[in-house]
């Protein structure tokens, strides 16, 4: 009892720290505190049109945070989706370009997720069958996507006449089609394929047999296999399923929202998407409210920051958000071990 | 050619520096069980902490310390994180991480944008090698050097390198030893913190001023290099040497076509990531990471 009370005094003393570095934060950017808080709502939530707003920026992180949930759930942390992210959207971009219309739609996709699947499966194999932790080879697997894509849009991708990194837009017939369209408002059918992919992940993981091997292996992968799971399997197999789901993000980032591809095309995503996982915690449903959190974060970071208020403040709050709530959930050892 | 080799060397010694007090940095850290990922952020902190009270006290003294103070809280923020909280270690680091970019991208736009005059540095060595090469030598330089040696030999001939590394391999038997690996940890995090602060500094003093994002990487090349090195101080300071070899032939290169086709420059970029990746799959060698790694 002392030591949970203990623990509580602990995390409460961590939050009003945090809250405390956020106000002093808030408090240097020169514009008063209750106008910043003021305006992150109107410009996330104050108009159709910025609700729209966050919904897009929700998207690829609903979809991305399903990726790292999968992964998580079978006890690895795909610090990696965002690299899978980046060569889904490359891959879906250069098959587009080649193949336009509903064809090159079906194609893009299929080819983003097997791009997405093929980044992700060395650092399963090697987590798998070496040993070597997928955090690692996941943080070096993103570099070298970057550098990859970046030569590519330099280079061999290079749209005629660009004067920056990037590809020729894609023509409207390989856009995502919406499934609702007016004046204001638009909801891609990327958010509902996202939604979809929550509940059947969700289905999935609590009702099949390879769903419950998965989570088996990731509360105690010593204990499945001794119950007969082959653990080595699951991981690769766990890994390359969230690589596709990042791969697949990408694919529609490129086919919905952007309809082009270009240097640095992912904005730090990776994060974004482990802290919405972590934020949904044990429940695949928590991923809808976390991503639109999340999107909400990035739609009204962006707006503060047109009245003089450094977009930096948004990364201040994820972190913090982050070390919180890992402080409350995600505690390795026994609160008694201390 | 002889003379295009020796200035490839010198730059590579030179180019070395920040990767090497990175995988240092790594090095104290993961040694004593606690996984890092984080240096990147330690790096940034600590280079424009250095620029913002650099351009105010005109004092490279005041810059150097306040600069190495940053790195090493943000350092004792993941000690307090992972060790009191018990926040997964990759989780803090990442958080880490992002704050750093949160907080020095604020800093950036809102003190940084209009600073006048010059950034109070330590001066360097010049020595001309070529016509055209003037090779320029930091103390910083020199230190990233020697250090590894030093903690090499400490790590194996000290009583607290015993500790250190006592509770990187099994935290729970170094606690029957009567070693507390909470304290031990403490110290080695503070370690971590003054030698990415001092790569960060290297950056900052080189470029002049501070850009946002300006440590590039490096972060990871440095644990990159602590992977490649088997957790060893002078193997990764070898590797260290390789990959900034590959960043010295990145620029030699440069437009340069070899056998009809030209070498991107992303391609010596993304060496280093690969090798490791390579390393890690277990091509070079078994992996030789701290027994206790990541372990409360």
């Amino acid at each position: 009892m002392t030591v949970t009370l203990k623990h509580s005094a602990k995390l409460v003393a961590l939050v009003i720290g945090c809250l405390a570095v956020l106000f002093i934060a808030l408090l240097l950017t020169g514009v008063p505190p209750s106008q910043t808080v003021k305006d992150f709502f109107v410009g996330s939530l104050g108009s159709m049109d910025a609700i729209g707003g966050t919904l897009q920026e929700a998207t690829p992180l609903l979809i991305l945070g399903a990726g790292v949930f999968l992964a998580l759930r079978a006890g690895l942390f795909n610090i990696g989706i965002d690299g899978q992210f980046t060569m889904g959207a490359v891959v879906a971009t250069a098959i587009s370009l080649k193949v336009p219309g509903a064809l090159g739609i079906v194609l893009a996709v299929i080819g983003g997720m097997a791009a997405g699947a093929a980044w992700a499966l060395p650092a399963g194999l090697i987590r798998a069958y070496r040993g070597g932790h997928e955090v690692i080879t996941t943080i070096m697997l993103n570099n070298v996507a970057g550098l990859l894509t970046g030569w590519l849009v330099s280079g061999p991708m290079i749209a005629p006449r660009a004067d920056a990194p990037m590809t020729a837009e894609l023509a409207p017939s390989s856009y995502l089609p919406d499934v609702m369209h007016t004046a204001q408002w638009r909801v891609s059918s990327a958010l509902v394929v996202g939604v979809l992919i929550v509940f059947a992940l969700g289905y999935w993981l609590k009702r099949t047999v390879a769903g419950y091997e998965l989570q088996a292996v990731g509360a105690n992968a010593r204990a499945a296999e001794f119950a007969g799971v082959n653990s080595k399997r699951v991981i690769v197999r766990a890994m390359a399923a969230s690589g596709a789901i990042g791969g697949l993000a990408g694919a529609f980032q490129v086919l919905a929202f952007t309809h082009q591809f270009y240097e640095h095309y992912s904005p730090g995503y990776g994060f974004d998407a482990l802290g919405v996982a972590l934020l949904a915690a044990g429940a695949p449903i928590m991923l809808l409210p976390a991503a639109f959190f999340f999107g909400m974060l990035s739609k009204g970071g962006t707006f503060i920051a047109i009245n003089g208020v450094p977009k930096g403040i948004t990364y201040l709050v994820l972190g913090v958000l982050i070390i919180v709530t890992a402080a409350i959930r995600y505690r390795k050892a026994k609160v008694a071990h201390d | 050619m002889i003379n295009a080799l020796i200035v490839l060397f010198a730059e590579a010694l030179v180019r070395t520096a920040p990767y090497a007090l990175a995988a240092m940095g790594g090095w104290s850290s993961e040694r004593s069980g606690v996984m890092n990922i984080a240096l990147e952020g330690k790096m940034l902190t600590a280079a424009c902490v250095y620029a913002l009270v650099g351009f105010t006290t005109h004092s490279f003294l005041f810059a150097l310390l306040a600069a190495l103070l940053s790195s090493i809280l943000l350092s004792l923020l993941h000690w307090l994180v992972t060790q009191t909280y018990k926040v997964d270690q990759i989780i803090s680091g990442m958080a880490i991480n992002v704050l750093a970019a949160g907080a020095t991208g604020f800093i950036a736009v809102r003190y940084l944008q209009e600073t006048s005059g010059t950034l109070p540095v330590i001066p360097t060595v010049a020595v001309r090698i070529s016509s055209d090469y003037i090779w320029h030598i930091s103390p910083y330089v020199m230190l990233a050097w020697v250090l590894p040696f030093v903690l090499a030999w400490y790590v194996r001939r000290t009583r607290g390198g015993l500790r250190l590394s006592a509770v990187g391999n099994d935290p729970d038997k170094a606690r029957l030893i009567g070693v507390a690996p909470k304290t031990v940890r403490a110290v080695a995090l503070i370690a971590t913190g003054v030698f990415t602060g001092v790569a960060g500094v290297l950056f900052v003093s080189n470029a002049g001023r501070f850009t946002e994002d300006m440590t590039a990487g490096s972060g990871f090349i440095g644990l990159a290099a602590l992977i490649l090195g088997g957790w060893r101080p002078l193997p990764a300071l070898l590797a260290a040497f390789a990959f900034a070899v590959f960043d010295a032939m990145q620029t030699i290169f440069q437009g340069v076509h070899l056998f009809g086709i030209t070498i991107p420059s992303q391609f010596w970029q993304s060496l280093p990531y690969v090798v490791t990746v390579v390393a890690l799959a277990g091509f070079l060698g078994r992996s030789r990471a701290p027994a206790g790694l990541g372990k409360a």
